[in-house]
């Protein structure tokens, strides 16, 4: 037996050479069909309850062999998985967090060879009435809010949105509008009616209280009638149109404290405030400028210790410019008009227009302050340059000051359809355009302030680029244009 | 034998038919204190709001069955451990127990004298029997008031309210703060003590400005530490 096992082996070595392998050994592209996933827009806004929709175009590397039928689809995102199976991806996601960005992947399998091509893709869910510009109309003496937003580059508007959103009527007299962007994020709505003043939230326009329950006592102070409101980081003021003005001071919570029913006051003098300057969400102290001392004061926010403090904004140190007036003294001076324009949460320029009591002559004047944020600091710098358009405006003139950009609008004196636009720059102003119906209100988006939003006394509402190049070319280009019920008493925009 | 067991069992049936009155609940009427006589009440009128007199509510309870006319019923104050001069407290002339209720309250006048701010005084009340009412639980029969003036640097007069809104403790501030802003001691919330010490502020500053200055007790400026 052993005899025979040696050579059977070696005749199986040898007879295995006699094997034909069939196998395959050309190389074939499994890339043979690539394709790349395209989209009009890879991360898209969309509103609550709406779909979203993402509809790919392919562009295929060899076009010969395109089969659009061979690829099989998934889209993945953070926080949900897998949602679609299908090419074309339109669906409504109920457990969504408006503002939250989701982050995606588009996989294209090839069934063919199994290659797998993939596009990063996302989206984010909006409130639908969140964003935008809004506008406080009165309409045969009800108050209707409307609103003009834009979503992935398309305008719209949406009028009377407290009925949308509350099948309710809103008020009756609007007086004024403001939006608290710290704290509760809310609308603020003044009305001369019976309803009052009230506080909507900024996502839902629910009602949240009145301003009345907002005061100890649950009650507005005797006499008081809103005006303004300004909500800082541990300070929040509101303004009488008597010029009296509240205060309450809070410990980062805007809600956990209430105003006091306690006029103020600097040292034994009651402050009768003009203008009450907080814009911008950013800044942790309101200014106000007080008619009975003629100075700007810091309303001081920026921490508790020292909230509502008001602070008389002093010249820098050895200020002795006899052109130039102090902010603490401006006797000599009317306010006409003025703004404050952050850089940051605590510097500020404050930008006023200046009328001289003695000549009636305007002024642009600027205030340069804040720094340390400390309650005594003192302005950096001032300035004052004469208003080289004076003699296109008068007393009805209204004023827009930019808030991150040197220019400001206003509107003509005997011609109040037309809008004026002023380089601080080069103090020069220009014709922007003439509406032919009087302008009524004006709001620019300040975070960038690139639109100006202008509501007109016909019932007309533009939204106008005013982007450097449209300053440049000088020719107006409207972004929105609408008509809106009722005549514009305010206009604020949101931007959260 | 069977016969009578028969008639047995007929008539146990009728004994069904007999009728008993039931008794009414016909208990005495009592009176007595709602507060335990062990429970001495204290009373500051600085506390109270800086009074110069002021009406004690007096809750009484009654026991028994309701009836629909007043009762009278008798309090009187008892001498021998009342302190507080007879001039100074009194009762009111006559008193009834409501119609239909359980709770009544009558109230004790007590009238601030300067020597209150030094010390304090007891008022002592008792119930009286009558032909209304019993007397009730022995522990509840018998009221005792302490009576003063005094102040006192109060709980929420803490480092926090030192530090943003009244500034250091004395008595003297606290007595000029009841004084002239007549708070509301219930509600010593954050936003009411800043209110209190805004206009305490403004006072303050006003008498500084009129050359009457308003000090402590050793001479220095009085102050708070609220900022406007």
């Amino acid at each position: 037996m052993k005899k025979l096992a040696i050579p059977s082996v070696l005749f199986l070595l040898f007879a295995w050479a006699c094997y034909e392998d069939k196998g395959n050994y050309d190389y074939n592209d499994i890339m043979v069909n690539k394709i790349t996933i395209r989209y009009p827009v890879y991360s898209v806004s969309v509103y609550l309850g709406d779909p979203v929709v993402f509809t790919p175009t392919l562009t295929y590397a060899n076009k010969e062999q395109a089969d659009t039928n061979i690829y099989t689809w998934e889209y993945h995102f953070n926080y949900l998985g897998l949602v679609c199976t299908e090419r074309n991806m339109n669906k409504v996601f109920e457990e969504v967090l408006p503002g939250r960005s989701y982050d995606g992947i588009v996989i294209a399998t090839d069934t063919t060879t199994g290659a797998k091509y993939t596009q990063n893709i996302g989206f984010t869910y909006r409130s639908p009435y969140v964003v935008g510009y809004l506008l406080l109309a009165n309409e045969g003496g009800k108050s209707k809010l409307h609103l003009l937003r834009e979503l992935n580059g398309n305008w719209s508007k949406v009028e009377d949105l407290y009925r949308v959103t509350n099948n309710a009527e809103l008020g009756t007299n609007p007086t004024g509008m403001d939006i608290n962007r710290r704290g509760r994020k809310e609308v603020r709505v003044m009305q001369d009616g019976p309803e009052g003043a009230i506080v909507l939230s900024g996502d839902s326009y629910q009602r949240v209280c009145t301003y009345g329950e907002e005061f100890l006592g649950g009650t507005l102070p005797a006499g008081f009638k809103p005006k303004a409101f300004s909500g800082g980081g541990n300070v929040a003021a509101m303004l009488g149109e008597n010029g009296t003005i509240y205060t309450k001071t809070f410990s980062g919570v805007y809600a956990s404290e209430l105003f006091a029913p306690v006029p103020c006051v600097y040292g034994t003098t009651p402050l009768d405030v003009q203008y009450l300057l907080m814009d911008a969400g950013y800044m942790y102290s309101p200014y106000v400028y007080d008619r009975n001392t003629s100075s700007f004061y810091l309303l001081y926010g920026a921490s508790y210790y020292y909230a509502g403090t008001f602070s008389p904004i002093r010249p820098p140190e050895g200020w002795s410019d006899p052109v130039v007036p102090p902010p603490n003294d401006l006797s000599d001076y009317e306010i006409v008009a003025a703004r404050v324009k952050p850089s940051d949460s605590y510097d500020v320029t404050i930008v006023a227009m200046l009328k001289k009591r003695a000549s009636g002559e305007l002024f642009v004047y600027t205030i340069s302050h804040g720094g340390s944020g400390s309650p005594a600091a003192r302005a950096s710098t001032l300035t004052l340059d004469a208003f080289t358009a004076a003699s296109s405006v008068d007393a009805n003139t209204m004023y827009h000051f930019l808030q991150t950009r040197p220019y400001f609008f206003f509107t003509g004196g005997s011609a109040p359809s037309k809008l004026y636009c002023y380089d601080l720059r080069t103090k020069s102003a220009w014709e922007f355009k003439d509406y032919g119906s009087r302008i009524l209100a004006m709001e620019s988006n300040y975070t960038n302030d690139n639109a100006l939003c202008v509501a007109l006394e016909n019932g007309e509402v533009y939204v106008e680029d005013i982007q450097e190049s449209t300053f440049i070319s000088g020719e107006g280009k409207v972004i929105f244009n609408a008509s809106l019920p009722g005549k514009v008493v305010d206009i604020d925009y949101k931007d959260y | 034998m069977k016969r009578y067991l028969v008639i047995f069992l007929l008539t146990l049936p009728f004994t069904g038919c007999e009728t008993e009155e039931v008794p009414l609940y016909n208990s005495p009427d009592y009176i007595s204190f709602a507060i335990r006589q062990q429970d001495t009440v204290v009373l500051s009128f600085f506390l109270l709001g800086n009074l110069s007199e002021y009406d004690y509510p007096v809750v009484v309870r009654y026991t028994g069955v309701p009836v629909v006319e007043p009762r009278p019923f008798a309090v009187s104050v008892v001498n021998e451990s009342t302190t507080m001069p007879g001039d100074k407290v009194s009762l009111p002339p006559a008193l009834a127990f409501q119609p239909m209720q359980m709770l009544d309250t009558f109230y004790v006048k007590l009238v601030n004298f300067a020597e209150l701010q030094t010390t304090s005084k007891m008022v002592t009340i008792a119930l009286q029997e009558n032909s209304h009412f019993f007397l009730g639980d022995k522990n509840y029969r018998v009221l005792h008031l302490v009576v003063n003036d005094n102040v006192a640097k109060p709980d929420w007069w803490n480092a926090r309210v030192e530090n943003y809104f009244l500034g250091a403790y004395s008595d003297k501030k606290f007595r000029k703060l009841m004084e002239i802003v007549h708070p509301d001691l219930s509600n010593t919330s954050e936003s009411w003590i800043r209110a209190w010490a805004l206009e305490f502020k403004i006072y303050l500053a006003q008498m500084a400005e009129a050359d009457t200055p308003v000090t402590e007790d050793d001479g220095s400026l009085m102050s708070v530490t609220v900022r406007m």
